[in-house]
Parts: structure tokens; sequence; C-alpha cells
């Protein structure tokens, strides 16, 4: 894996020294540039090698990534679509620098069937969603598909966002992600067949996207990291934001006066905002405070310091969330729990505490922004199923249980989890302009019999259960030939002998 | 400075003694009481009797009285008699409680495990019945009323496990039978056991334990039979082997893998005579399917759910692939606190996640299989007139994850009220 990546960087700078012009020509139109700021620039040059590597994975014939336009018939699709000329899309292809002659312009990929539940407003039905170079470029029942787009057809599928894993461990690396994470790694793969499309582990998003370093980090720098539990951190921390919160007036009033002509004002002390970066940028809003904590008394804490401070805060645990969610509501605190989390009461307490089925539901009445994890952040394949990141869903399904209402446990795993990473801009829900993530499963998500039959990451089919031998034989998909065969090494060797009757001996007995 | 101390300690005394009697008159209602075991007619949108005929009742009713079930039907069949109080729980569904063949947490959790020998012949874990501990009334929550306690696999036989209820206020109340099962490990557990012992040698030991014990009960056999004059000495070490060779009771054997697998059955099944509970059933152990079907035992799986196989990576439900392969005695466990006693539905869940695709048959291999595999089916695992009137009221099927169990009842009795004490579940 290692060798594949180091290559692959190599490859990578080998062209963009090569070929200075594609550098050059970066900026060019894509939709979702308006509010993009940091991350289109650099992908471009990046588009023209990804292409050379999957033409090189395809001659080797790896598996991985199933070639969605050979084993789906295109044809019936496109031919409806394919008298009407494509203006749209053919601008953007005479956009693209001529000096990549590989490049054959934008990707396409078209959704059609299925049920589209979009999560940040009404579900929708006949309808294609027509992605474009990993970004969702129209969803509609009109939309024209290009004739070189690729066509899934997921009739009688439930199409979802992307599942956003929050606070996952061990599915990609650290910040930077893209030097980190081994794209190969099995539980990665787990990743993409639980529907999971973006990650975030600690400070950084990154999208989980199976033999794709492309495009793979998403956002650093979510979460200054803070704690606020025993008193010396709280001290400092409170005096940190109270310096910078009496900065950040001074320079205000300097400014004021500046502009009114006052030339003897006096210009704040910088090396404040430097000396104390975390409640700089927090009070800027330039960064979302993460904070750990269970108890209802820290939570408390947390909700006042925020609401006194004005910075936003994201609360990771809040397993007593449900004693104190009218304050957390105030403060506009986003949550991310574990529905399943089990924290005993403490005995010794006449008042409530430890964690309750209903506290996503009751943290959700008073309006705080519920996120839901798994308590047990990463994949295992131990074989004690349910509790992982694999079971995102289930977890969700619990929080049901315990009276949040279902639209809100799907926007849990997914639009809120991104709201609370502050990537709902990116991921999280079927829009318009955002990143073509998308969950295909065979059923509603909260059901138990529901499996994701396709991943779709950046516009890309990263899983397809039909060609995955993980799950390719559970409730095989219709009109799927079923690529395990189930145990082909079986039956076993050997015939054995017909049971006898109880107590008359068998490998022991008497003269056996 | 003294004079304050022996003021205090005084005042101390007073306290607990005041406090004693409080805990004595609240929280332990006398037994037998009427009002604690009221006549009840329950009313429910479906009531899934788990019985022979897989009797699915809709728009039911079900008599309880005396701790009993007095009859279940449909509500436009079965009359209420006078004095039975009429609980109408609209849209729930009424199940029989849920039973679990592989628990720990009936005890106190410190007596798991006496590893003084590697077999420990005799012991008893219906002396560490711990009622109303704190995992019990977890456990409540989660709709689960039969458990077997069972010791731990720290030992190749670890002694004999009792098949108890949930609820109670002593022992005697709660157990059901005692000795409820022989608990023997096969492998894992009691490799750690001293200078790592392996597994011929774990099998020898068994078998020249269980040879032993059944000498012991030979010998006593033949005496009651007349065959022999003098009675065998009573040996306290083997006295309950002999309800155990009498097949009162069955064994049940944390046992996993093939090979290990095989063993249990060759040699627990085949040359002892036993009836065999298999619990956990994990890792490949399914690939022995065909010889649990041969032999109609009780295949009950868990705490895992799931086998990779490297072979051909392939992601294998333990269930589902005994459901496929035909075996009907199918049944589920939590191994508590593996997993916590009130994820016995959770661990049938994901049991059909992972392709075990007869929704209805997990329900009974929570209910009605674990309590036929333990031989108490007479009692619980299924609602019919005469059984305990243990049950819970469900929102709905109690495999998916967003139905919630309301109420629990035991022998007759409110256990869990989701209304007055909201926990985890």
């Amino acid at each position: 894996m290692k060798h594949l990546l180091t290559y692959f960087i190599a490859g990578l700078i080998f062209a963009m020294l090569a070929s200075g012009i594609a550098v050059q020509a970066a900026p060019t139109t894509d939709p979702s540039s308006d509010d993009e700021v940091v991350t289109t620039q650099p992908d471009k040059p990046e588009k023209k090698e990804k292409k050379k590597r999957r033409g090189k994975r395809g001659r080797k014939g790896k598996k991985g990534k199933g070639d969605e336009s050979t084993s789906q018939p295109s044809s019936q699709p496109s031919s409806q679509t394919s008298s009407q000329p494509a203006s749209q899309p053919a601008d953007e292809a005479e956009s693209q620098p001529a000096s990549e002659p590989e490049d054959k312009g934008p990707e396409y990929l078209a959704i059609t069937g299925g049920i589209v539940h979009t999560v940040s407003g009404a579900d929708l039905r006949h309808v294609t969603i027509l992605c474009k170079d990993g970004v969702i470029e129209a969803i509609g029942s009109q939309v024209d598909v290009p004739e070189d787009a690729d066509v899934l057809d997921v009739s009688g599928m439930h199409i979802y966002p992307g599942l956003v894993a929050c606070e996952a461990r061990g599915i990609v690396g650290r910040e930077p992600a893209e030097d980190t994470t081994n794209v190969f790694s099995t539980t990665l793969r787990l990743a993409n067949t639980a529907g999971i499309t973006t990650v975030s582990s600690r400070t950084s998003a990154a999208k989980a996207s199976y033999g794709v370093v492309e495009n793979l980090p998403l956002r650093n720098d979510l979460f200054v990291s803070i704690r606020y539990g025993r008193t010396a951190e709280q001290r400092e921390l409170r005096e940190s934001l109270e310096k910078v919160r009496q900065y950040l007036r001074d320079l205000e009033q300097y400014e004021k006066a500046k502009a009114e002509g006052d030339e003897d004002a006096e210009k704040p002390d910088e090396s404040v905002a430097k000396e104390n970066q975390a409640a700089y940028k927090l009070l800027k809003k330039e960064a979302v405070a993460l904070v750990y904590a269970e108890e209802k008394t820290q939570l408390i804490e947390l909700a006042d310091l925020a609401t006194q401070f004005g910075f936003d805060l994201v609360i990771r645990g809040a397993s007593e969330g449900w004693i104190v969610a009218d304050r957390l509501g105030r403060a506009g605190a986003k949550v991310i729990v574990s529905p399943r989390r089990q924290v005993g009461a403490n005995p010794y307490l006449v008042q409530e505490s430890g964690n309750n089925i209903e506290n996503a539901a009751i943290l959700y009445q008073h309006g705080v922004d519920v996120a839901v994890t798994p308590s047990s952040s990463g994949i295992s394949l131990v074989g004690l199923g349910g509790r992982d990141m694999q079971h995102l869903a289930m977890e969700a399904a619990y929080a049901v249980r315990g009276g949040l209402p279902e639209a809100a446990a799907i926007e849990s795993v997914t639009l809120a989890a991104a709201r609370a990473l502050g990537i709902d801009d990116r991921v999280g829900s079927i829009e318009v302009g955002k990143d073509a993530d998308f969950a295909i499963t065979d059923g509603p998500l909260l059901d138990f019999f529901t499996q994701v039959q396709w991943t779709i990451v950046n516009g890309e089919v990263v899983y397809d259960k039909a060609q995955e031998s993980f799950y390719a034989h559970i409730r095989p998909r219709e009109g799927t030939d079923e690529v395990n065969e189930t145990y082909s090494f079986w039956p076993r060797p050997f015939k054995p002998k017909p049971a006898p009757a109880p107590g008359e001996g068998g490998r022991y007995g008497e003269g056996d | 400075m003294s004079a304050f101390v022996r003021r205090s300690w005084v005042a101390r005394m007073l306290m607990a003694s005041l406090m004693l009697t409080v805990v004595a008159q609240g929280s332990v209602p006398a037994d037998g009481d009427a009002a604690a075991r009221p006549k009840l007619a329950i009313k429910a949108a479906k009531i899934l009797t788990m019985d022979d005929d897989d009797t699915v009742i809709n728009n039911g009713v079900m008599l309880i009285a005396d701790g009993k079930i007095v009859a279940v039907g449909k509500q436009s069949k079965v009359d209420i008699p006078a004095g039975f109080d009429v609980i109408d729980h609209g849209d729930d569904w009424i199940l029989p409680g849920l039973v679990d063949c592989h628990n720990h947490i009936a005890g106190s959790l410190f007596d798991l495990n006496d590893g003084v020998y590697l077999t420990n012949p005799g012991l008893r874990t219906v002396d560490v019945v711990t009622p109303r501990n704190e995992n019990l009334e977890n456990c409540l929550s989660g709709g689960v009323t039969s458990v077997l306690l069972i010791p731990g696999s720290g030992n190749n036989m670890s002694g004999f496990g009792t098949t108890t209820k949930t609820f109670g206020n002593s022992t005697e109340e709660m157990v059901i039978k005692a000795p409820g099962s022989l608990k023997i490990a096969q492998a894992g557990n009691p490799e750690r056991y001293w200078y790592r012992v392996g597994r011929r040698f774990m099998n020898w030991n068994l078998r020249q334990t269980l040879e032993k014990a059944k000498l012991y009960h030979d010998g006593w056999t033949a005496y009651q039979k007349g065959e022999i004059a003098e009675p065998p000495t009573f040996d306290i070490v083997w006295s309950d082997f002999r309800d155990l060779f009498d097949g009162q009771f069955p064994v049940s054997v944390h046992t996993q893998i093939y090979q290990v697998y095989m063993t249990t059955i060759t040699m627990l099944r085949d040359h002892f005579g036993l009836d065999v509970v298999t619990d956990h059933s994990t890792f490949d152990s399914y690939k022995l399917a065909s010889l649990i079907k041969e032999r109609d035992m009780y295949a009950i799986v868990g705490p895992r759910v799931f086998h990779f196989d490297s072979r051909d990576r392939t992601i294998n439900g333990c269930a589902a692939r005994f459901a496929e392969q035909g075996i009907e005695r199918l049944g589920i466990n939590t191994d508590a606190p593996v997993i916590p006693q009130e994820d016995l539905s959770y661990q049938a869940t994901m049991a059909c996640w992972y392709g075990w695709n007869d929704h209805y048959a997990a329900i009974k291999g929570i209910t009605r299989i674990p309590a036929e595999s333990l031989g108490i089916i007479d009692r619980v695992g299924s609602l019919e007139a005469g059984k305990d009137a243990d049950f819970g009221l469900w929102t709905g099927s109690p495999i998916d994850p967003r139905s919630v169990c309301k109420k629990t009842f035991v022998d007759g009795r409110i256990a869990y009220d989701v209304e007055v004490k909201r926990r985890t579940r």
C-alpha cells in the first residue's frame, strides 16, 4: 500500500512539473466555486492524474471500484436523451484547457430511479440525479443526461446522502489525511459498505472512498479542542477568553476611532491574539469548540461559557444532556451522542443522573442539533456486531427508540452530523452544488434488514454490494449474479456417520 | 470531643435503624400478596404466543391471575370474567418474556470463576443468585425475564447453572430450576488456566471427569434397581450429576470453532448421551450444522454474531448460516455482561441483519427455543394458559431496534414500567 501511495505521489509531482500549464489553468469554472474557497484549486491537476491511475488499475484488473458503465445497461436511459443537445455540458467541456489531451471533459454520473431522501427537503421520486465531476449538478425529472454519462439505475432503492461518521477512528488517518490514510484498508472498505462517505477524526474531516486518494481531505482544523473540566483548566480558558474579548473590543474601538480620524488612537497589543490562538479563533468564529463532556454540571458550565462569550460549541458525549437539555438548547450547542452508550446513574445522587435512551430525543426537542455516532468508533471484524461504525444507521434507530423522530434520526447521521463538523456546505444532504456522495440502500435506512447496495463518493461508485464478496451473499440483489459462491470449499471432505442414539457410544464408545 | 462523637454515633445508629425499617417496609412487598399479583386482562393489538402452532393473535386479550396465564385469545372470543382489571394496551404487542441461556449477571459477577482446579464439578450458581442487582434491573427494561445463570468459562467444567427469573425478592422466588445446566467450557478461555493447557488435555480432562460422574450415577442406578445390595458411598462432588445423566437438565457448553464444536457433539452428545446446548456456536462452527441437524440439537448463537471468513473473504452471520442449512432449533444468546442482557433482542436484530431472513424465527430464537433447550418450556417461553405470566409489552417487534419494551411482567407482577423507571433502553 505504501508503495502504491509513494508511486502515486511521485507521479503527481512529476505530472505537475511536466505540465506547468495545467497548474496555471487550474482555476476553471466549477458550479460549487462560489462557496468553495480552499479545496477546488488544487483539485484540477489531480483530476488528470486520477484518469491515468484509473486506466492503469483497469489494465491490472484490480477489483475495487466496479466500472458502472459496463455493468449497467446504460443504453436505454441515455438513448432517451441522446437526441437532445447537451448544451450546458458542452460549454463546460470547451472551457477546459486544451493542454490536457487525455482529459476528455467532465465526468458525469446519472443516478436514475429510486426514492431520493434529500434530508434537507422532501423525499423525491422519479427523479434523476446528475453528478458532474463529483458534484451534484442537477436533480429533477427533466434532467438532460449527457451521452457520455455513466448511468446507474437504482429503481426500487432508496438514495440517501452519504453517511457522515463523526469521531471515527481507524477509518481514515489523521491530518493530513491524504498522506496517512490507507485507502485499501479493510476498515475503509467496511465503512463504505455501511454507506459512510465522510469521516471525521479528531479535528479533520475526510472522504472515505476505497481505493481513491484524490479529493480525500475534506477540511482540516474543524475544531478547537478545549478542556473545561478541572478548575485550573476552567480558569485558564476563561482568562484566555476574557483577554481576547477585551482585545477584540479594543480593536473595534481603535478601528472606529481611526475611521473617525482620531490620530492618537492606540492600537491594541496584537500579541494577545497570538498567545491565545484557540480563544481568538473561537471568538472570531473561525473555529468551533469541541469538548468531551458527559456530566450535567460540566455541560451547564460549558453552555454558560458559550453563551457568555458567544462561541460555537460542539459537545461529544453528553450522556447526561437530557437533564440539562434546555440550557444546551439556549446556548445553541450541537451534540454528538451515542444513544446506546450506557452510563450508570450515580447511586449517591438524589437528582437524575446517568444516560437515558431518550437523550437524543429530549435534546432534539430543546433545539439542540443532534448528531449520532456509535460509542465504539472504529470498525471491528471480531464478530460482536452492531456496536460500531458498521451499524451507524442502527445507532440512529436506537435514538428513534428513545423518541427521536425518524427524519431527525436520519438527519443525525447525515446533515446534522455534517453541521456539527461544519462541513454541511459540502456534504450531508442531496442538493445541487453539494458533493455527489450517496448511500443507496435496498430499504429504509433505519430498518434492520436494510443493507447498502452502492456507495458513491465524489461521483464515483466506490462500493457495489454485488461486486464485493463481504455481503454479496446476504439477501443478494435481484438481477445480479451472486459473485460469491457460498461454500465453494464446502461440503466437508468426509461424510459423518449417522447419529447414534444418545448414550450408545460415538467416537469414544465401545468397539469404536 | 468525645461527647460529640458519641452523640453522632447514636444519631447514626438511629438513622440506620430507621432506614432499615423503611427498606423493609418499602421495597419488599409481602410474597403472595394479592395486590402484587393482580388479576388482569391485558388487551393488545398483537399477541405473539410462540406456541406449537405459532399462533399470532391480532386484537387479542390475555388474562392473568396469581402469576399464571389464565387465557389467551381474540378479544371477540375471550370473555373477561368479573374481578379482572382491564388494561388496554392499544397498538402494543405482547410477547413472551425473553429467555437467555447464557447469562452471568444474575449473580454478583464476583463469583464468575472459581479456578481452583481445571474442572470444578459440584459447584452451584444457585448459591450466588443476587436478586434485584443493578444488571438485572437493567435487563428487565429489555423484556428479558428468564435466564440461565452459569459460571464463567475459565475452567473446563465450572459447575452447575441455574435457570432463574430476572425479577423477584429472593432466590426462592426467582429460581426455576437448580441445577439448570452443567457448564462446560471447551477451548478458548480455559486455555489460560495455569500453564496453558491445550485442547487434547482439556478433552481428556472432561472425559475423565464425566466418566467418573457416570460411574457414580450408574452405581446408584444399579442400587435403586436392586441390582446391588449396598448403596454406593455418597459423594457431594458427583451427586448433582445424577440428574444430568437422567436427562433432567442439559449441558451448556461454551464451544466455538469447527474442531471444538465437533468434539462437543461427538463427545458430549454421542458418547455420553447428554442433552447438549451449544452456547456461542460462533466462528466457523456453522460448518457443522448438518451434524446438529441429524441429532436435533439446539444451536444457540452468541455473543458474536458474525464470522469473517478470510478464505473466501465473506462476512457470515453465524445464525444465518445455521438457518440456511435447515437448523430450526436455533437461538440467540448474549453472554451478559459481554453483551448487556437487555440487548438480547438486538442480538437477534443483528442475526437478521447478517442474513437470518426469517424475522419470526428470530423472535422464536429469543423466546421459545432457549426455553425449550433448557427444559423450562413448561413454564416460560410462550404464552399459553397455565404458564407463568412472564411477558413484555412492546411497541412493535422486539427485533426492530426502534421498538420499546414498555412494561415487563414477571410472575404476573410488573417488574419494569417505562413510565415509572426510565432506563437506558
